[in-house]
């Protein structure tokens, strides 16, 4: 049996080592544009800041795709599928036969079309090209903008602000992390990140970028004009799907995949950022992990179920412990304990007597014992005491 | 019991905890973890694992 994984991201890789877990005869290729070996992507933000080299997180060495017996192919860009024939044609010309297929070809950045986005100066932050790139430019220079403060974007405009940049990041809600925090909550990250030496701007989004080549300064919405010589636009993601679409695979959001990763062509599977399965485009490191090994065991022939992934309520945002569950609103029959001593916040909704809803910033001790709770590993009077 | 470390990507192996979604009961040690088993976050070998300080 022929696999070929088009992408060599944890999707891809997982995929690619759970066939080969299946089955020891299989013959394996990944191809991908990348031309760095698989990393582990969430620590990219510390390479930008020029705290981890590329080789501390790269987690397998080539030696071991040799030993897997895993042909990885780099820097090789796929023009076609061609599923009538079960082939692949690279930019190149050649074509590559498959039995089976997986597209893993992830994500990239959403670039809204504000006027002079093209200006020179204005990144994305998504691969190690994109944080060479931002590296090399950010030398010498002064202020840098971030565009969106959400988890990305305060992770890259902390980094930035480790270059010695000076950095003002800009998000369009009322507050930083809508979707994981309350107002209060948001107050405190706010506070802390300020404390790190960051600026913000919110509720505001940016209008037009100037400057004569390069960037020089960012027009907000409201008429509030900041001066920039470098920006990273941190807008959100997109499925790479563009592939697909023209190989005339079911596309929505992402590549539509079913329970068993499996596309609307035969022998062709999705997994990772690019699939979208349940209506759910994921964009998350253990949900690509999961759909990845699975998408590999069906590839391989051992039917395996994907019934989607449950997104960890713990987080880390610039070293800052983050918990967040549930609804965390108050409302009618609904009681809320809050407390913020020792520059931390605890929330605790309940409903009935029943918690509903929790949120902790900048407690360690807290959060576990929230994660906890709502895990059903202990009593509410677990997390309480720390109120 | 000694924790370990995953250098690539952060994850603590607790030996109180095991691994129990990979098979390994909670209690085992670092060192008698199976061959072949992995980081469950990212998936980098056992050789790249230090003891938690």
């Amino acid at each position: 049996m022929k696999h070929v994984i088009i992408g060599n991201g944890v999707a891809g890789t997982q995929a690619a080592l759970a066939i080969r877990k299946t089955d020891p005869q299989a013959e394996i290729s990944i191809v991908s544009e990348s031309s760095h070996l698989f990393y582990y992507r969430p620590r990219l933000i510390e390479y930008l800041a020029g705290e981890a080299t590329l080789d501390s997180f790269t987690i397998h060495k080539q030696d071991f795709y040799e030993k897997m017996s895993i042909k990885n192919v780099l820097s090789t860009e796929v023009a076609k599928i061609i599923p009538g024939d079960n082939r692949i044609m690279t930019k190149e010309g050649s074509s590559v036969p498959y039995d089976r297929l997986l597209v893993a070809t992830g994500a990239s950045c959403f670039i809204p079309r504000i006027e002079g986005v093209d200006k020179e100066g204005i990144f994305s932050m998504r691969s190690v090209g994109d944080a060479d790139k931002i590296r090399e430019y950010a030398k010498g220079k002064a202020k840098a903008v971030v565009i969106g403060g959400g988890l990305q974007g305060l992770e890259t405009a902390h980094s930035l602000s480790k270059l010695g940049l000076e950095v003002t990041c800009v998000e369009v809600a009322k507050w930083l992390l809508p979707r994981q925090l309350d107002a209060e909550g948001a107050r405190l990250l706010q506070r802390l990140l300020e404390e790190k030496g960051l600026s913000f701007v919110f509720p505001d989004f940016a209008a037009s970028f100037g400057g004569k080549d390069g960037v020089e300064r960012v027009t907000l919405k409201s008429g509030r004009q900041l001066d920039a010589d470098l920006v990273v636009i941190c807008a959100g993601i997109r499925t790479r799907s563009r592939l697909a679409k023209e190989a005339g695979l079911k596309v929505n959001k992402g590549v539509v995949v079913d329970d068993h990763l499996q596309t609307s062509a035969a022998g062709v599977y999705a997994a990772g950022d690019v699939a979208e399965h349940n209506q759910r485009v994921y964009g998350l490191w253990p949900a690509a992990k999961e759909q990845g090994e699975a998408a590999g065991l069906n590839m391989a022939g051992r039917t395996t179920e994907y019934a989607g992934t449950t997104p960890s309520s713990t987080l880390k945002v610039t070293g800052i412990d983050l918990y967040s569950a549930g609804d965390f609103n108050s409302g009618q029959g609904r009681s809320v304990l809050s407390s913020d001593h020792d520059g931390a916040y605890r929330k605790l909704v309940l409903e009935g007597g029943r918690p509903i809803g929790a949120i902790v910033v900048n407690d360690a001790q807290a959060m576990k014992a929230a994660s906890e709770v709502f895990a059903g590993k202990a009593q509410i009077e677990e997390f309480k005491k720390y109120f | 019991m000694q924790k370990y470390v995953c250098t690539v990507c952060g994850y603590v192996y607790d030996p109180e905890k095991g691994d129990p979604d990979n098979g390994v009961n909670p209690g085992t040690a670092f060192e008698n973890l199976p061959d072949g088993w992995v980081c469950p976050v990212c998936g980098a070998d056992k050789s790249l694992f230090e003891p938690q300080k």
